[in-house]
């Protein structure tokens, strides 16, 4: 006879000492996991649930400020640091770390419009430097901890916007055209125009450092390139685009921030035609910015919300709010992908978490792990009914539920009248005129 | 599924990427066999003159190792029989219950007695609750709940009279049924009576559950065996004819593919549970009055003073007894068999007590630590009960079917764009998959009531309701069919266009043959033709 039994020994099941980790033996057979997709749907909609309970994006106001914020500037390698500047002209420097106020000086009569900060390598802070500009048509280099400039340059008209090159000592401005200037120099490198318009924003490309979108007050949207010192395309939008900024990771992609309500995302190379909506916001959009892996776009507007984007998605992903947040001039997401910041009329700076309900501090492996385990599990069940009603539900203030209804309401009235033309024109004639106009080109009237 | 047929490009991606993620967790589970380390035990015969179902445990134990040898015992009962039996889910306790009142709960392969206790009235099923902490007892009057110290915890005087308990452990559900016929169904996380399902059927006490779909499968006097959810009212899912007297027994296999019914005409029958058909049937002199499968789909069957064991019996038909194991004089008659999880041991209550055998290729050789773990630790144990309780999966979707979560609804509102109406399904219409199975039983009604086949109850026989439209839904339907004919014949779409231009087409070109062929310029062309006889 040939006999063999299920025989074990306790020692390769049970752990030796009381400081091992527990043994672990796995056996995928289906049979032995019974209703294995009904229990990760309960697991799923639980992680759903503690998600949205856990959600308080809110950590901190940074008040200080005099009037409303217009101006907001993160540091390219502290993430700790943040500069801004008022309507009063007044520049602040802040350390998120603690919440406080760093440095201040009264920069600018009037406007205090854009600042940006010098890429030092330097760690130490006592070497930050950063530049100021103002509708005084002053531009200031500031050193943190003196109160009088480094250095400070006239233009030639009030400025509007900055923003300091990657990784050479370059920044530009923008005025009624686009200066390009050197931190040594009192006289701009390059004055560079396309028709006559303000520029309201600029921002240089990360990946292509060469290359800078800007925003004009004419409705347009102009690329340059430093190394032929020439815009290179000028397109013309239906609305005036608030705000610009370059996907950090997509060296050819770009969002602009737009008055009428959405963010639109272009491919540079195909300027004909947007390459994706976001919509939500119900009022205009003053200022975006991507996060450091270019998946997602946080952005702030009229209507008093921040809206947090993914960035391929057509509709948010979250929207943060406050009671006493008024309009917001300005977003910025930090660079170690944790935080957003955001400047507001009322002259607070706030700090909010990238993730609503993601923990502060440090997390256990264990805690990583389960975390992982509830996001693939929310991924695979999340177009279920009940799972997305749950992660969808936010609570807004009545203003901007009722102002979206309406909006949705006024949508579906266009495209139903737009159908019935089609569909109740019997000539063809009458057909052969109709054009049916895509979402995503209607809005871009012409580029050059 | 092939995605060619899908239009909507971003559908037709996540179908794939779906497809593709369950191939590589296929392979990824294939590749991790290799680690696992236990194998399924055997019992072989190495020449003709050898048969294993001769071979006795005093000579089995002769062949295994000392830690199987021990799992070889008998415990000596004789006052309190004759012993109902119950193994955790782990397999590492058992339960015991005496007719006479008698109650013990074992560590049995340490020996350590865990609990014992003496209820001094009759005492009829026993089951362990989600762990070893808490186990039912299915007592004269009414059901109790004990602990592991053998306190009780609970009364339960609604189930009045049990005589077989279930525990559904995924859905926290202790199930009984007794003298009055009623199925009822307690949630032990909440206290609440969930169900009562009148069976009307008359006194019942055998009960088993598909381990797959937590459908019960109730064996009757009449012969009948009827599958029963919380959700159907007193109707039962199905209702098979499967004896021509009364049911002794059922059991289910792991996959919830087979059944295994036994009759008091001496008949076994084995059911393929996905047609409702019997597959073939045992018979023997005399009636089996309890059976068991394993974990592997061995069949065990008490035959008065004989537990006979057949290994291949689920598939094949008239398979040789693998086993067999007589009974001494004093324990007969054996009263329940219990197939140890995980081992390859069963258990025989009897009215001399209890008897553990070895039946080798019994049980699963490798458990999974995070479903059920014969080495968990109390710590384990306490987490595992923690997390068994957030991911209890709720009654309302106990049914035939139980991969509904996520699939595409059939009944889902066909919106006016026709096509592919998809919504997918939560759990809460998970109950009302019923399709099939309605199909399947007016198939069943509608063939000949013949001795083995099964055949649906006449009152569960009919075809389901027309479903009810609503307003809205007849103006669609009506919009729909008046558009059909010709009502709005000024309303132009794409599809009527086309259609236009393509008759429009086809006028002409016949238009321009018959020019071309009265001018007498296309080549071969037979004027005669005409006349032709057409094929």
């Amino acid at each position: 006879m040939k006999v063999k039994t299920i025989s074990r020994s306790d020692m390769d099941y049970c752990r030796e000492r009381k400081t091992d980790i527990y043994k672990v033996q796995r056996n995928l057979d289906p049979k032995l996991h019974p209703f294995e997709k009904a229990r990760e749907y309960a697991r799923a909609l639980t992680s759903v649930k503690m998600d949205r309970m856990f959600a308080k994006p809110f950590l901190a106001a940074l008040d200080g400020h005099g009037d409303g914020v217009y101006a907001l500037a993160k540091h390219p390698t502290h993430i700790g640091s943040v500069a801004s500047g008022d309507a009063l002209g007044c520049v602040k420097v802040w350390s998120l770390t603690n919440r406080d106020c760093r440095w201040t000086v009264q920069a600018h009569k009037g406007f205090a419009k854009g600042v940006c900060f010098l890429p030092s390598l330097a760690s130490e802070t006592s070497s930050e430097k950063f530049i100021s500009v103002g509708i005084d048509r002053m531009i200031k280099l500031w050193s943190v901890g003196t109160t009088t400039p480094v250095a400070s340059f006239m233009a030639s008209d009030a400025l509007n916007a900055v923003d300091y090159h990657y990784h050479e000592p370059k920044f530009i401005t923008a005025g009624t055209d686009v200066q390009v200037w050197e931190p040594e120099r009192s006289e701009p490198l390059h004055t560079l125009r396309w028709g006559s318009e303000t520029i309201t924003a600029l921002r240089w490309n990360k990946t292509e450092t060469s290359l800078f979108g800007a925003c004009g007050s004419d409705r347009t949207i102009t690329l340059y390139d430093l190394r032929a010192q020439s815009p290179i395309s000028k397109t013309v939008m239906a609305l005036h685009a608030n705000a610009i900024c370059w996907n950090p990771m997509e060296a050819l992609n770009f969002t602009v921030a737009s008055e009428d309500h959405n963010l639109y995302t272009f491919d540079m190379r195909r300027m004909n035609k947007a390459q994706n909506i976001l919509k939500d916001h119900v009022s205009a959009v003053m200022d975006l910015d991507y996060s450091p892996t270019g998946t997602e776009i946080v952005s702030g507007g009229f209507d008093k919300t921040i809206r947090v984007f993914e960035a391929r998605a057509q509709r948010s992903r979250d929207v943060y709010h406050t009671k006493r947040m008024q309009r917001v001039w300005c977003t910025r997401w930090s660079n170690d992908n944790q935080y957003l910041i955001s400047g507001s009329d009322e002259g607070n700076l706030r700090v909010w978490k990238a993730q609503a309900s993601a923990p502060i501090g440090i997390t256990s492996t264990r805690q990583k792990q389960a975390m992982q385990y509830a996001g693939a599990l929310k991924k695979k069940y999340g177009h279920l009914d009940e799972i997305k009603r749950i992660d969808k539900q936010r609570r807004v203030p009545s203003m901007i539920s009722n102002t979206a209804e309406k909006k949705q309401v006024m949508e579906q009235a266009r495209k139903r009248r737009d159908r019935h033309v089609v569909e109740h024109s019997t000539s063809k004639a009458k057909r052969a005129t109709i054009k049916v106009v895509p979402e995503r080109t209607k809005n871009v009237l012409h580029t050059e | 599924m092939p995605t060619k047929a899908i239009k909507d490009k971003r559908a037709k991606a996540k179908v794939r990427q779906s497809q593709l993620q369950d191939a590589a967790h296929a392979l990824r589970a294939q590749q991790l066999e290799v680690l696992m380390p236990g194998q399924t035990g055997f019992l072989e015969a190495e020449h003709e003159m050898e048969h294993t179902e001769r071979m006795t445990q005093q000579q089995l134990a002769a062949h295994v190792d000392l830690q199987s040898q021990r799992k070889i015992f008998d415990i000596a009962l004789p006052d309190f029989g004759p012993y109902s039996c119950a193994y955790t889910r782990s397999g590492r306790e058992l339960l015991l219950g005496g007719r006479n009142g008698h109650i013990a709960t074992f560590d049995w392969k340490a020996g350590k007695l865990g609990c014992e206790l003496q209820v001094q009235e009759s005492v009829h099923d026993v089951v362990w609750l989600h762990n070893e902490t808490l186990f039912a007892v299915a007592q004269k009057k009414s059901l109790f709940i004990y602990d592991n110290q053998g306190i009780e915890i609970h009364c339960l005087r609604k189930h009045v009279e049990p005589r077989a308990l279930a525990f559904l452990p995924y859905h926290f559900l202790l199930a009984s049924i007794g003298n009055q016929g009623i199925l009822r169904y307690q949630d032990v996380s909440t206290g609440k009576l969930i169900a009562e399902c009148k069976t009307h059927y008359g006194a019942c006490s055998t009960m088993r559950q598909n381990p797959q779909n937590a459908v019960l499968h109730l064996g009757h006097t009449n012969g009948r065996v009827t599958l029963w959810s919380p959700n159907n009212g007193d109707k039962p899912l199905v209702n098979l004819f499967a004896h021509t007297a009364p049911v002794h027994s059922v059991d289910v296999d792991l996959s919830g593919h087979y059944l295994a019914t036994s009759g008091m005409e001496g008949a076994v029958k084995i059911w393929d549970l996905r047609m409702f058909k019997a597959t073939h049937t045992y018979r023997f002199p005399q009636a089996v009055r309890q059976l068991a499968l394993s974990q592997t789909g061995v069949l065990g069957t008490l035959q008065g003073g004989r537990a006979v064991f057949y290994k291949d019996a689920l598939r094949v038909p008239d398979a040789p007894p693998y086993m067999t194991h007589t009974l001494q004089p004093g324990q007969a008659p054996a009263a329940r068999l219990a197939f140890c999880p995980f081992e390859d041991v069963v258990g025989i209550g009897h009215a001399g007590g209890f008897s553990s055998i070895l039946i080798p290729g019994a049980g699963e050789a490798n458990f999974d630590t995070l479903e059920a773990n014969p080495y968990q630790t109390v710590k384990q144990r306490q987490e595992s009960e923690v997390h068994a309780l957030l991911d209890r999966v709720p009654a309302e979707t106990i049914g035939l079917e139980t991969d509904t979560i996520g699939q595409i609804r059939q009944d889902a509102p066909d919106h006016d764009g026709g096509g592919a109406a998809a919504a997918a399904i939560g759990p809460k219409a998970g109950s009302q998959m019923g399709a099939r199975h309605l199909k399947l039983q007016a198939a069943t009604a509608a063939a000949p009531a013949g001795s083995a086949s099964p055949a649906a109850d006449g009152a569960d026989g009919d075809a389901p309701p027309a479903k009810k439209l609503t307003k809205q839904q007849r103006k669609i339907q009506n919009r729909k069919l008046r558009r059909k004919m010709g009502e709005y014949s000024n309303v132009m779409d794409a599809r009527k266009l086309a259609a236009k231009e393509a008759h429009e087409r086809k006028v002409e070109a016949a238009r321009e043959a018959q020019e071309a062929a009265l001018r007498g310029d296309v080549a071969g062309y037979d004027p005669l033709s005409r006349f032709a006889v057409k094929r």
